[in-house]
């Protein structure tokens, strides 16, 4: 009555479908009862039978270059369906649409233009401002260089007003040369001719949207700057975790691709493995240190995909350092048949 | 030192989802052909076990590939690529069947030829048995119908969770069970013979 009980369940473990736990029970069961370990032993062999039939099929090595070929014509073959106007300008093709177009949309589309046209003329003298702003880059780095740091008093000043954002030039520049111990009446005018006035202004406006973008940015903060501070070290240590997984899924990977890609050489009766063991040992340390961290953290992907990759890792642990071929190839039909790479690789 | 094997293909590390993200974006043959590169022994070998041709398999696994580049612009993000890929296989596989009705044609002769070949098949040679014994369960896995090829073919020989199976199939959990175990118990009886004759 309890083997019944157990028989879907040894079904499921030998097709890798039960959990930890379930494993664990179904496991001991079997450790303890004759008929049931001889039930999950021919269930084994079964499938390794089955999982060799697919081990020797591989496609022809032109594959790829017979796939490349019709690729090639399925993209000749969108091209032809849906050309690409060859030689003919954006605006040309673009002026000849517009002209084409029905009378009414032509009309509303002139409508807009100067709606257009009536915005730009009437915001002209700010935007140009703007735009000789950004043209004298160099002269407001030169600006910056001078350390000029816009206190309150000049923001107040500069608010609005080009004879407001003159005198605050004047003050700033002029306590900025004071400070310097550059004091100087004649330095001072001299310095601010009309056109270091008018240089000036457009660096002053500049500061000035600076000092207000630092402010706006100062009030949308991102959210991880509102959390406690309990809640930001939590964060972080998550992301390192998720960078640790990512280094050792990708040596895990490179060190299981190596097992992947062994051929057996004519004439040598084993491999030198010493190199890869010592690697799996690393990386079995590692993997359950980040396998505990990713169940602390509630990661279940993680954790999932580093258990997953825990028995191959044990497999090359416990290798002899000079294992016959056999083991080798074992473990790479492994390997290959659980797609153990692909699964690592989409992480 | 097995290491060394590793170093050819390290270009194929990549990430996977920065390869749809290109592939999708502009048509980027290169990306696809890594995409090609990383699956195109699982998709040759899903539908090598599904038809037993090896000249099919080549065909329809281009075929799938063509499919996936046409239509990699509707791949979701949380669909994954091998199911995706795997999907759109069993799609071009199961018109192929309807089309050619090929279906349990050239199994039948073969598993019932088994009990003349018993002779035959006892060989002191290992790779001879072994593919002895591959064109066997190939001529079972032709004889069973095309669900239940599916499911055990995914299952049993390529070993995809029943969740995998799931979204490649659209079937649920309960029938894929019920399904593969059916199809295990037809494919023992088929191949009763064959470990018999092994015996």
């Amino acid at each position: 009555m309890k083997c019944e009980k157990y028989l879907n369940l040894i079904d499921d473990l030998v097709e890798g479908e039960l959990g930890e736990q379930l494993t664990g029970q179904v496991n001991s069961h079997i450790f303890g009862c004759s008929e049931c370990a001889s039930f999950y032993e021919s269930l084994k062999q079964e499938k390794q039978m089955y999982v060799r039939y697919l081990f020797d099929a591989e496609p022809s090595n032109d594959l790829w270059t017979k796939f490349q070929a019709k690729l090639e014509l399925e993209t000749g073959s969108v091209s032809q369906v849906d050309p690409k106007p060859a030689g003919v300008p954006f605006w040309r093709a673009f002026a000849d649409g517009f002209w084409r177009l029905p009378t009414a949309f032509a009309g509303a589309g002139l409508l807009v233009l100067f709606g257009f046209g009536f915005a730009f003329l009437k915001f002209l003298p700010g935007e140009r401002v703007m735009e000789n702003d950004r043209a004298s880059l160099s002269e407001v780095n030169a600006v910056q260089s001078l350390k000029i740091e816009p206190t309150e008093t000049f923001e107040n000043e500069t608010k609005n007003s080009p004879a407001k954002v003159e005198s605050a030039v004047r003050k700033t520049v002029s306590s900025k040369h004071y400070k310097n111990g550059h004091e100087n009446e004649s330095l001072k005018t001299k310095s601010l001719t009309d056109k270091n006035i008018q240089s000036h202004e457009a660096k002053a406006v500049k500061i000035k949207e600076k000092t207000i973008s630092a402010n706006e940015k100062q009030k949308d903060l991102p959210d991880f700057a509102r959390l406690t501070k309990d809640e930001q070290a939590q964060i972080r240590q998550v992301k390192t975790l998720e960078k640790e997984t990512v280094k050792q899924i990708e040596k895990i990977e490179m060190l299981l691709r190596s097992f992947r890609n062994a051929r057996a050489v004519e004439g040598s009766e084993a491999f030198d493995v010493a190199y890869e063991k010592q690697q799996a040992r690393k990386l079995l340390e590692k993997n359950a240190q980040l396998r505990r961290g990713a169940e602390d953290f509630g990661t279940l992907y993680t954790e999932e995909i580093l258990s997953k990759a825990e028995p191959h890792l044990l497999d090359i642990a416990n290798l002899e350092n000079n294992p016959a071929p056999e083991k080798i190839l074992s473990i790479k039909e492994r390997v290959k048949n659980q797609n153990i790479i692909a699964s690592l690789q989409i992480y | 030192m097995l290491y060394h094997a590793s170093a050819e293909i390290n270009n194929l590390t990549d990430d996977c989802e920065d390869l749809i993200a290109r592939a999708q974006s502009g048509g980027d043959a290169e990306a696809f052909g890594q995409i090609f590169e990383l699956h195109y022994r699982f998709v040759y070998k899903f539908i090598y076990a599904m038809l037993g041709e090896k000249e099919a398999a080549e065909e329809l696994t281009q075929e799938t590939f063509l499919g996936a580049f046409r239509g990699i612009h509707s791949l979701r993000g949380e669909a994954r690529l091998k199911t995706w890929l795997c999907g759109i296989a069993k799609n071009i596989v199961y018109k192929h069947l309807r089309s050619s009705r090929k279906e349990g044609t050239k199994s039948a002769d073969a598993v019932e030829s088994l009990n003349v070949s018993d002779e035959r098949t006892v060989s002191p040679d290992r790779e001879f048995l072994s593919k002895e014994l591959n064109y066997l369960i190939g001529a079972a896995l032709n004889k069973l119908d095309a669900d239940k090829r599916l499911v055990f073919t995914l299952k049993e020989l390529q070993n995809l969770s029943y969740k995998e199976i799931s979204e490649i199939t659209g079937s649920n959990v309960s029938k894929l069970k019920v399904d593969l175990h059916r199809a295990k118990i037809e494919m023992r009886t088929l191949l009763r013979a064959v470990r018999e004759a092994k015996k």
